[in-house]
Formats: structure tokens, sequence, C-alpha cells
């Protein structure tokens, strides 16, 4: 059962979906329902051997013909249906792969399946957002190791990114700019805060991370979102995103796990002039054997405290190698 | 690399997509042709300078 329920404090709506407490969790190797289904072996989502794959989640948040709300709604309480998609995919039929250890050419079909999805999902309707998302390792919560990510594609703007679009909107009606060319072109006249980048795209700690090793991945140029992107611009994306994960394996020595969302246009027609494209991550280690935990400021006053200094972190990364050896 | 899709749809009604490529030689441009770390290196100039005041 799942709905939408107003929260009219916050202004923002809540998903309620109980039927995802019983979805699987962290599953022995052999039962993995991410991996091809072997002969004989138990069927998992998966019937064949695959290079990558999108399916529709078994436990979807948001679905395409979503039930009536369970609850009635009132004027404060408004109520809907939570309607939309849900997907997961599945970047590599290895169930042990590490990214960082793969070639180039798995990165752009990543991309190209991103792209391919961004477009697809985003053409409907009822879509008001395609997030693209990863959530890598136990210490973020994930409940299969297989790697993989998801997509959410959204009947409303999420907060988070509503409130990025917003600034970025009355900067725009302000300045006659877009706010996120305006930082990333600062940010590469400074430099103090570049990790890596390439012809299209800029890897830095941006100068007000809440995390130590944050880092976001800007486009250089006005790109709204993947449906602008070329050919080059796939490559690019796919080049700087295996660096930052290969200087992120190598920075303590082990596969470093992150939270990594997609920041883009709407897909409701609004705002092409002051969206842009680019990835954040969200890394819970602070120290070689340290997470940050989210607690009372973060958590609840939403002022973030980081005990690191941008500038450190960005010149740390930098001198990190981007092998995957 | 041409990206080729085959849609099918599982027993429950859930769609199911494979994508498959034809391969090019991409790896191999990439072992030929890093990417550019111009920035990285005005970026380590910048820290020695102090960066932008």
């Amino acid at each position: 059962m799942s709905e939408l329920r107003w929260d009219p404090i916050n202004r923002e709506w809540v998903i309620t979906a109980t039927h995802r407490q019983n979805r699987t969790f962290k599953p022995p190797k052999d039962y993995c329902p991410l991996c091809p289904t072997e002969e004989g072996g138990f069927p998992t989502e998966v019937p064949k051997d695959y290079d990558l794959v999108v399916f529709e989640n078994k436990f979807p948040s948001l679905q395409p013909s979503a039930p009536e709300p369970d609850i009635a709604g009132s004027t404060l309480y408004p109520v809907d249906k939570a309607e939309g998609i849900c997907e997961v995919v599945l970047f590599t039929s290895e169930h042990g792969g590490v990214m960082s250890k793969e070639p180039l050419s798995r990165f752009v079909k990543l991309v190209k399946v991103w792209k391919d999805r961004y477009h697809e999902l985003g053409s409907k309707d009822f879509i008001d957002y395609v997030f693209i998302f990863e959530n890598k390792g136990e210490e973020v919560g994930v409940t299969l190791e297989h790697p993989h990510g998801q997509i959410y594609a959204y009947p409303f703007i999420p907060p988070k990114i509503k409130k990025e679009l917003d600034s970025s909107k009355d900067h725009y009606k302000e300045q006659g700019e877009c706010l996120f060319c305006n930082v990333i072109n600062e940010e590469r006249e400074d430099g103090r805060r570049i990790v890596v980048s390439n012809d299209s795209f800029t890897a830095i700690v941006p100068f007000f991370a809440r995390y130590t090793y944050e880092v976001h991945i800007y486009a250089n140029n006005h790109i709204p979102s993947f449906n602008q992107f070329n050919e080059k611009e796939v490559e690019d994306l796919a080049a700087i995103l295996r660096t930052v994960i290969q200087k992120y394996d190598n920075l303590f020595g082990f596969v470093f796990p992150y939270i990594m969302s997609i920041h883009q246009q709407a897909t409701d027609g609004s705002g092409e002039e002051y969206s842009h494209f680019h990835i954040e991550f969200y890394p819970p280690y602070r120290t070689e054997d340290k997470l940050k935990y989210l607690a009372g400021s973060e958590a609840g006053a939403g002022a973030y405290i980081n005990n690191s200094l941008a500038e450190d972190k960005a010149e740390e990364l930098r001198g990190i190698e981007p092998t995957g050896e | 690399m041409e990206m080729i899709k085959d849609v099918k749809k599982k027993d429950d009604g859930r769609y199911i997509i494979f994508y498959d490529f034809k391969e090019d030689n991409l790896d191999a441009r990439d072992a030929d042709t890093p990417e550019d770390n111009t920035k990285e290196r005005d970026a380590k100039k910048a820290v020695s300078e102090g960066g932008k005041q």
C-alpha cells in the first residue's frame, strides 16, 4: 500500500510505502535476485545473462497504476495517489563487480542507459521529475550488494531539487544567468576545489560541502539534462565518473560507499534556462574508519556541520591516483 | 557505440529491458588518450599560489 501524504508544515509530499518493509534484505550471494538466473538455479529477476538491464522495481514506492489513497485526506492534510515509476538499473551481471575496475566502455554504456531512461520516462505525462541515483555500500543502507542503481520517476519535483531549481530560477530572474553556470565558472577560475576535469565536465568539492568527501560533477557548459547530451559529452561524463570513483576507491583502499544523485531539468517542461546537469556524491566516511552521522544539528535543524575544509579535501582527492588496479 | 534495446514482459507483468551494445574500440582509445587534466594542473598551480583572492 502506498500513497502521498502532504506535510503542510514543510510543504512537501511524503510517500508511504508499507509493502517495502518486506523487500529482499541482504540475501546470500547464491540467492541474489539481481544475478542472471542459472540453469537449474532459483529464478532471479533476470532470466538470462546480460550486459546492462533495467526493470520495474518489485517493491515500488511509486506505481504507474497506483491505487487510490487508503486514508481520506482533509484540507489541512491532502492525500494523493503515489503515481510514478520505480526502476532498477543493473550495471553488470557480475555479482562481485567493482565499478572502479571496469573499463571506460561500461561507464559509457551506463550513461547511455541513463540517458535513454531519462528521455523515455520523462516523456510520460504523469512524470514531472526523473531522478537517477545510486546507493552504494552497507553504510548507506544498501540491501542488495550486486552493483546497481535506481530511478524514481516522480509525479512532482522532489523538495531538495525544487529548492535548488527555485534558487536558480530566482538568480536567473535577477542576473539573467544560470546559477549553476556561475558556480562552475567561478570554481574553474579559482581552481582550489577542483578534483579533476575534462572538456565537458568538472568535478569539485563544493565550497559549501556538507560531507567531508562530497564531490559534485558539473557540466562545463549550460546543459539542462541528458536530452541535450551529444556523443562527446556522453563519453566525457563516463570518463570523469570513472575517475572520481577510482579516486574514491583508492583513497583508503576499500570500495568507497556513497549516495550518488543526478540533478537535471524537470520533465514538466519548466526551467531549461536555469536547470544545469550535475551529479552529487555524498560519501558517509569522514576518515578511514569514522562515519559521519546526520545527528542533532543536521537531522533536527537542517544545519550541516562539516569537520573539514573543501579546499583541503579537493587537494587530497587530486593527489589520489585514478587507477582501477 | 550503438545501443540495442530489447523490451520483455515478466510473468507478473513488469517490464524488463535488456540493453546490448555494438562495441567499438573505446577502451583502446581510453588507454591512448587519457582525459584532459589541464584544469587539474591549473588547480595545483592555483593551490601553490594560494588560489584566487
